[in-house]
């Protein structure tokens, strides 16, 4: 089997979210988006293990942002999916229309092909 | 902006990765919009939460960068893994300590609770710091006292002449009947100054704070608003008030009290202006006219000192004013603590409780506290020999004794901790509801101030980890690896601290028990002793005008159920007044009554000798006497009867002699009586023995026709065996305490004896084994066992028993007023119950030890 990099739901969420989020994407706008939009709750340390994570493997690169005086001063770090990122959500993406192509017709009943 | 409480901001330092300063900006913006949204508390809450989620994350970093030296928090999470571990492993000890931390934290937090709670009397008078009341140093039968009571005129100089006086409140109390359509209620009234109710912070439910400007206005506290108008609105209904020189005034309900905090010193009941009083009490106001107490409120930055030497520039005048009290010096008692000072000053106003009772309380929880550290200590170095390998093992690989103590103290530490918390529940669900019972005060579980709180819980739980915790964890950090491991480590065989501590322990039990026991004895004495004469089935009424008396025995000739009457003035228990009888040259104080023939029969005193009034109307007993056993022998007559003594303006022959009867609630107080019967009726009591079971008859035919004669006074029977119901009441949450107490300690040195001999066992399983195999018999290894014990437990019960006999004499004269001779029969049973309870405790053990099975300890290894 070749090595392939797995990505976890999560990890596929939050690198989605980034994109959903485009120049605005830091750590709360991403932990309440998904909130909003998945209806979930994300922990404030899940998440950012998360995005520790995701960069590591270099799906993701950071950039901290402006010091301003809210946030006690503490800046903002805007993430954005790196290109080996976005290779890996389109496999991800692929893989899984393969898999529902190859169902076979009258199998979900509650989806049949059309 | 709004920044979270500084210590999670310190929390999130610890387990924030210090690379990731964005992750706290998340945090603080989080925080910020929650904040605006929940509110302050519920954001906190969920930011603590929200900070433990970051674990990981400091974990994932923390691994990457190995430049620091050690990681923390990995080490403590591995000791409270550990601990968590040997915990489970010895679920027995471990039962006993938390067991025993538990019950003690709970008896010292409800210890604290109550000094707490009386350290911090009146806190909702907001002006608290600044109110002070006047009293006076005065002179009285060359004594120096402490008097409550002040000149009402000092009040009127006081506000009008200094500029650093704020405020001034007399305050004086009086009797009066309420009347409202037919029902007619005799009640306590204060009369007080306007500003009253904006010096002091008395809740409001209805009204304003100046009502008490205007003369007609009367203001009400919640139960008298619903005892008299129900669930009707009180307010601008009218009031009638008959107050005690028979002047009756109309009073309007402007303003009703709300729900009193627990711990003020003084609620007012009806309040009304204190012109009233004036202006229909008192004579012609002079120095002489007192007020119940005078309050001043001080302005802000007052010095105490000038308003003190202003008070007391007016001594001169007070003193030739009022002749009758010699003032040495005004003094200002402040608010603060007035309460507990209550029996220092006499006729306070303030009254709280006695300081020295609460430390008394809080000393107990600290004793016991003290007891469970014992038992943990015991236990924490008896087990900590089975874990010599892990600490050789431990130092071998690089610990040092340093951390092998802060292994030990941290496992303690969470012991400690979770006995807190279950503490806590204990002294909030049985303890402190078991306490309010008993005690005169209700006490909530409430702090001072959150500061008190912490520190209390804070200091609890570091002292005790720290006081139980460190000998073990020094003790045990002690030993040598290679020694341990070549197998020379002796365990310890004779642990002289241990016995030592469990025999101290044994001692305090015996102590408590033999104490407790005696008390209790001499209670079960006090209350089934006589009182002289039948104290049930008699009930007296007050009666205002001697001619009463006739009518009501009249109508209770007729009536069912009622047995006998009488009338008089004074009553014993009731009214007891005193006048001085002469004999040669013998004069002394005798408490008097004035009776109708028929009184003393109806009370069923005995008589000893001669005989009673005679109640034949005819009859001329103007001239008799009848006197108590006291009254005789501080006479010193052989024969009492015929003797004549000049008494109340005549020589009078004694006809009669009765046993001494119980005046007060003080048994042990017996005063010479004398009863008189004089033609000229002067009755203010009327005295009723009844039957029981027609009570209820008696008391409405009586009710009717004492309406009727006297539409304006209180239809009010007091109950004769109701006369001292305080002093039982007292009696018997005192004996419950000790009781309680006592329970406690048995218990407690019960867990530590069970603790230290499992442990003991444990160690000589092998010594046992052999012995068992060489053909010892199961009888000889308990005698072995108990051997090792049985001093200890002789020790305690020999050094406890005259401990506990000696120290509870005390308590038992100052509670009970009067004590038992001395009897055998409560020290038997305190020490056969304490002995039980520890052979019960013990059992099991021993018949583990005696049943052990040489193949299975001796095989292993």
């Amino acid at each position: 089997m070749t090595t392939r990099n797995n990505l976890g739901e999560f990890e596929e969420i939050v690198m989605l979210t980034i994109g959903v989020l485009g120049e605005e994407a830091y750590g709360l706008a991403i932990k309440l988006e998904i909130e909003k939009r998945l209806e979930r709750s994300v922990s404030m340390g899940a998440l950012h293990t998360g995005l520790y994570r995701l960069e590591e493997k270099g799906y993701l690169e950071s950039r901290l942002g402006e010091a301003t005086k809210v946030r006690g001063g503490k800046p903002k770090r805007f993430f954005r999916v790196t290109a080996s990122g976005q290779r890996v959500l389109k496999e991800a993406m692929e893989d899984r229309q393969k898999l529902w192509k190859d169902i076979p017709a009258g199998v979900f009943s509650l989806f049949p092909k059309s | 902006m709004i920044p979270p409480p500084k210590i999670l901001l310190w929390l999130l330092d610890r387990f924030c990765p210090p690379s990731r300063q964005d992750l706290k900006g998340d945090f603080l913006e989080l925080y910020e919009s929650r904040a605006s949204e929940w509110g302050r508390a519920r954001a906190s809450l969920r930011f603590f939460w929200d900070v433990f989620t970051v674990v990981p994350l400091r974990f994932l970093m923390g691994t990457q960068s190995i430049t620091t030296s050690l990681n923390p928090i990995g080490m403590i999470q591995h000791f409270i893994k550990l601990a968590v571990r040997v915990l489970l492993k010895n679920p027995a000890t471990s039962l006993i300590s938390i067991l025993g931390f538990t019950v003690a934290v709970g008896c010292t937090l409800t210890g604290f609770l109550y000094a707490d709670f009386l350290s911090d009397l009146d806190s909702s008078h907001s002006n608290r710091d600044h109110i002070y009341q006047v009293v006076s140093h005065v002179e009285e039968e060359s004594q120096e006292k402490i008097y409550g009571p002040s000149p009402i005129l000092l009040g009127d100089h006081l506000s009008s002449e200094h500029s650093e006086v704020a405020g001034v409140v007399r305050l004086k109390y009086g009797q009066g009947n309420v009347r409202l359509d037919t029902k007619v209620f005799r009640e306590r009234i204060l009369f007080a100054d306007p500003a009253f109710l904006s010096v002091f912070d008395f809740p409001l439910q209805q009204g304003g704070r100046a009502v008490l400007g205007q003369k007609e206005n009367v203001v009400l506290n919640k139960e008298l608003a619903i005892k008299y108008f129900g669930t009707d609105d009180p307010v601008s209904k009218t009031i009638s008030i008959k107050l005690d020189n028979g002047v009756t005034r109309s009073f309007k309900v402007m303003a009703i009290f709300d729900d009193m905090p627990e711990n003020l010193t003084f609620r007012p009941g009806i309040v009304l202006s204190i012109d009233n009083y004036l202006a229909v009490l008192a004579e012609p106001v002079d120095w002489s006219t007192e007020a119940s107490a005078t309050f001043v409120l001080l302005k802000n930055n007052a010095a105490l000192s000038s308003v003190n030497s202003l008070l007391n520039s007016y001594r001169e005048t007070q003193n030739e004013g009022n002749s009758d009290l010699a003032v040495l010096s005004f003094e200002l008692f402040s608010l603060n603590g007035l309460g507990n000072k209550a029996e220092w000053i006499d006729q306070p106003i303030a009254i709280g409780n006695s300081e020295s009772g609460s430390y008394v309380i809080a000393s107990v929880g600290v004793l016991i506290l003290v007891l469970a550290c014992f038992n943990y200590l015991n236990l924490a170095v008896s087990s900590g020999t089975g874990r010599l390998k892990e600490i050789a093992i431990r130092k071998t690989l690089g610990g040092n004794r340093r951390l092998i103590i802060f292994q030990f103290l941290m496992e303690n530490i969470i012991i400690v901790g979770g006995a807190l918390l279950l503490g806590s529940a204990l002294c909030y669900f049985l303890l402190l509801p078991g306490f309010n019972a008993i005690a005169p005060v209700n006490v909530p579980f409430k702090f001072s101030s959150p500061e008190r709180a912490m520190l209390l819980y804070l200091s609890i739980w570091l002292l005790v980890s720290l006081l139980s915790g460190a000998y073990p964890a020094l003790y045990i950090s002690k030993y040598q690896p290679s020694i341990i491991f070549k197998g020379k480590q002796k365990f310890s065989q004779n642990n002289y601290l241990s016995k030592t501590l469990l025999g101290l322990q044994l001692m305090i039990t015996f102590t408590a028990m033999v104490g407790s026991l005696i008390f209790t004895d001499n209670a079960f004495y006090v209350k089934n002793l006589g009182w002289g004469y039948d104290q049930e089935q008699l009930f007296s009424l007050r009666i205002n005008e001697p001619g009463h008396f006739e009518s009501l025995s009249n109508i209770s000739e007729s009536t069912p159920g009622i047995l006998s009457v009488a009338g008089s003035q004074g009553h014993i228990g009731e009214e007891n007044q005193s006048a001085s009888v002469d004999f040669l040259d013998k004069q002394f104080k005798t408490l008097t009554y004035d009776v109708s023939p028929g009184y003393l029969e109806t009370l069923k005193v005995t008589l000893l000798k001669g005989r009673f009034f005679e109640k034949n109307k005819a009859a001329n007993e103007e001239n008799s006497i009848v006197v108590n056993e006291e009254f005789v022998e501080k006479m010193g007559w052989e024969e009492a009867i015929g003797q004549q003594v000049f008494f109340q303006g005549k020589n009078r022959n004694v006809i009669g002699v009765i046993a001494n009867v119980r005046h007060s609630y003080a048994f042990g107080d017996s005063s010479p009586m004398a009863f008189t019967s004089s033609k000229e009726l002067r009755y203010n009591r009327f005295v009723v023995r009844y039957d029981k079971k027609q009570l209820n008859q008696v008391n409405s035919a009586l009710e009717t026709a004492f309406y009727k004669l006297a539409p304006d006074e209180p239809y009010n029977p007091v109950y004769q065996n109701e006369l001292y119901s305080g002093f039982y009441y007292n009696l018997e949450a005192n004996n419950a305490l000790t009781l309680f107490m006592s329970c406690m300690t048995v218990l407690l040195s019960c867990l530590g004896l069970y603790g230290l001999m499992a442990f003991r066992l444990q160690v000589r399983l092998k010594e046992f084994g052999i012995r068992l195999a060489l053909g010892a018999t199961g009888k000889s290894i308990i005698w072995l066992v108990v051997k090792e014990y049985s001093w200890m437990v002789i020790l305690g019960l020999l050094l406890g028993i005259p401990l506990g006999t000696t120290l509870i004499q005390g308590a038992v004269v100052d509670l009970l007023t009067i004590s038992k001779p001395f009897s055998f029969q409560p020290v038997i049973i305190a020490t056969v119950l304490t002995l039980l309870a520890i052979t019960l405790t013990v059992l099991r053990e021993l018949f583990k030890a005696a049943r052990i099975n040489p193949a299975e300890t001796l095989r292993s290894e």
